[in-house]
């Protein structure tokens, strides 16, 4: 009877944390108004900091590809809330397309393409993020 | 060797002639837009009257049409920057966008004026007054980025 018991009382621990979890993360969230509290978690930092950042950064040599995102201005708060959630919006787009890293670059550098998991981790977290930012 | 020259002259004449006929749909102007940018929104008239200058001959319903847009073959290149130019964006049906939409072009506007990408050459030697300077490309831009802010609050 006892042993019977643990097992639904360990699932309703489990969702009642992960609930309040989830609840305490849109709590979070829904107030940020700057980017600081932007969240990027260690595995898309990776792949951004790996295959995006050459290009998309305050040390990228190519002065349109900056200008057009640059990931440090999300960190630095250069970027205003409303422009954050359009380049995240963006990221989503053109990651839909397959058109980032472009044709080019990747011929040059085959390395840098963005496998199909990659992507779509990039653009769940971009996704995420944004609907978080617009409060949805 | 006059007499070649005379027939190819004759010749290109005649192609001349012959291509104005291809038929090809001008694009429609519309002047009465009530879902158009600048007035269902409060611009900055230094603003309106640039994005009137540079961009709204192929970004809205308004284009003109300069002389060369009537002879073939400038015509076909003009009719179709209008008809791609329109497609991309066209501020005559602004209001219409959704606010995503709308905060992607916004966001487009301030990096390609900023960066020089637009108005295209082409245009911009042939339309003076859509020459942008340095000063002009920053205040467009700030007032994208601006107005890009105001569609989240």
């Amino acid at each position: 009877m006892k042993t019977k018991m643990i097992l639904p009382i360990a699932i309703l621990g489990i969702v009642f944390i992960l609930f309040s979890f989830k609840n305490n993360t849109i709590e979070k969230y829904n107030d940020i108004s700057t980017i600081e509290t932007l969240d990027i978690p260690a595995n898309v930092k990776a792949i951004i900091d790996n295959k995006c950042m050459g290009c998309h950064s305050n040390d990228a040599k190519n002065g349109k590809s900056k200008m057009k995102l640059n990931f440090d201005n999300i960190s630095n708060g250069e970027y205003s809330r409303g422009k954050i959630i359009s380049k995240l919006d963006k990221i989503v787009k053109i990651l839909s397309k397959d058109k980032m890293p472009p044709e080019k670059f990747l011929a040059k550098y085959p390395d840098k393409k963005l496998t199909s998991e990659e992507s779509k981790l990039i653009s769940d977290w971009a996704s995420e993020q944004s609907s978080l930012m617009k409060g949805e | 060797m006059k007499r070649k020259k005379k027939t190819i002259l004759a010749i290109l004449l005649v192609i001349f002639v012959l291509i104005q006929f291809y038929p090809i749909d001008k694009p429609l102007v519309i002047e009465d837009n009530p879902n158009d940018l600048i007035v269902t929104n409060t611009i900055p008239d230094n603003i309106a009257s640039k994005l009137k200058a540079a961009c709204y001959d192929c970004h809205s319903n308004e284009s003109t049409f300069p002389w060369y847009s009537s002879i073939a073959p400038t015509k076909w290149l003009v009719y179709d920057h209008i008809a791609e130019g329109r497609e991309e964006l066209n501020f005559s049906n602004w209001n219409t966008l959704s606010i995503d939409d709308k905060s992607d072009i916004l966001d487009d506007i301030s990096s390609i004026v900023l960066e020089g990408e637009m108005p295209i050459k082409g245009y911009t030697i042939l339309h003076s007054e859509a020459n942008l300077s340095e000063a002009d490309r920053e205040a467009i831009a700030t007032w994208a980025d601006d107005m890009l802010d105001t569609l989240y609050d």
